[in-house]
């Protein structure tokens, strides 16, 4: 079963791809999150769709549309897979 | 190590990339160069905003009057738009080549070349030399006339859009998580899944040693697992 996690994982191993992994890592520790060895994000229970937004936010802001449309296919896939609601930003 | 992207880089035997690295920008344009002697072919020589850094490579790799044909793989501006500023440049008639569907739209650049309009796959330029440009076309992916351009000699295809990315954190070889930053660009870009599996039948077919995109970063590992991407890749989403 997907869930919000799965979403995020998708989507920062989708920007890690486009805008390094460097820029990644600062955007994701500015959402207070950060990446673990194995390339996953920690995120404390229950706050996964929130982060989801935030990061989704964040992305856009620092890098633009780019980071947007390079990822809206795949969460979207993903979210109707494991049929979740997604936030505005990640909607067509 | 870092290359040095100021100067002409060598990708094949007398073959270059010739772009510019714009370290701020999230989207590169890759054209290239194949230097075969007596002629020399410019691939996608690119936009207005690069020309200046492209033109110095090109003259520090070949004598501007050695290039005799120019590919265009499309009609995108991202290719095209410099063409008129070489022909300006050289000496003597150049021969353009690009997809029929494409051909009616580039004039409107200036573009003032005899352009042979690419009809069918397996038509080529055959250089002074013997060496075979192959040319296949690949509809709809992501313009209804787009080709890509394969060189029987080194084994370089030059895929155009296909196998392009965006890539803010760029480098001119492909690292181990391209293929994501190649689904990131190529999925919102095309209109039908359809159109990609014929390309990857059509690819298949090639023995390809070098993936040079006219985006994005240069692939020479997995290249069948990169063909096969192109049958699993989403398309046409934005029509649901
Ligand atoms: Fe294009
Ligand atoms: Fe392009």
């Amino acid at each position: 079963m997907v869930t919000y996690l799965d979403l995020i994982n998708a989507m920062v191993r989708r920007e890690t791809a486009i805008l390094g992994r460097e820029k990644v890592g600062k955007i994701v520790a500015k959402a207070g999150l950060s990446i673990g060895e194995d390339g996953k994000v920690a995120v404390p229970k229950g706050m996964e769709k929130q982060k989801l937004e935030e990061l989704a936010r964040s992305f856009y802001e620092e890098c633009g549309d780019i980071t947007l449309i390079g990822c809206r296919i795949l969460v979207n896939r993903l979210a109707r897979e494991g049929n979740l609601k997604l936030p505005d930003i990640l909607k067509f | 190590m870092r290359m040095k992207y100021e100067e002409p880089i060598e990708i094949a035997e007398n073959t270059y990339w010739v772009g510019h690295y714009d370290e701020e920008a999230g989207f590169h344009c890759n054209p290239y160069l194949i230097d075969d002697g007596e002629e020399a072919v410019l691939i996608d020589p690119g936009g207005i905003t690069h020309y200046p850094h492209v033109l110095k490579k090109v003259i520090r790799a070949v004598d501007l009057d050695r290039i005799h044909h120019i590919i265009l793989h499309h009609q995108d501006p991202d290719l095209c738009a410099s063409t008129p500023r070489y022909e300006e440049l050289i000496n003597h008639e150049v021969t353009v080549y690009n997809p029929l569907r494409a051909s009616f739209f580039i004039p409107y650049y200036g573009i003032k070349s005899r352009v042979v309009p690419i009809r069918r796959d397996g038509e080529a330029l055959v250089l002074k030399s013997g060496r075979r440009l192959e040319f296949y076309l690949t509809p709809f992916v992501h313009f209804a006339g787009s080709m890509v351009t394969y060189d029987t000699r080194s084994k370089v295809l030059f895929s155009s859009d296909i196998f392009g990315a965006f890539s803010f954190d760029w480098s001119l070889y492909a690292r181990d998580d391209y293929l994501e930053a190649v689904k990131a660009f190529l999925e919102p870009y095309v209109g039908s899944k359809k159109a990609l599996e014929n390309v990857a039948r059509k690819l298949e077919q090639l023995d390809i040693e070098v993936i040079a995109p006219q985006h994005g970063s240069i692939i020479t590992d997995n290249i069948p697992e990169f063909i096969q991407a192109l049958r699993e890749m989403d398309a046409g989403v934005y029509l649901e």
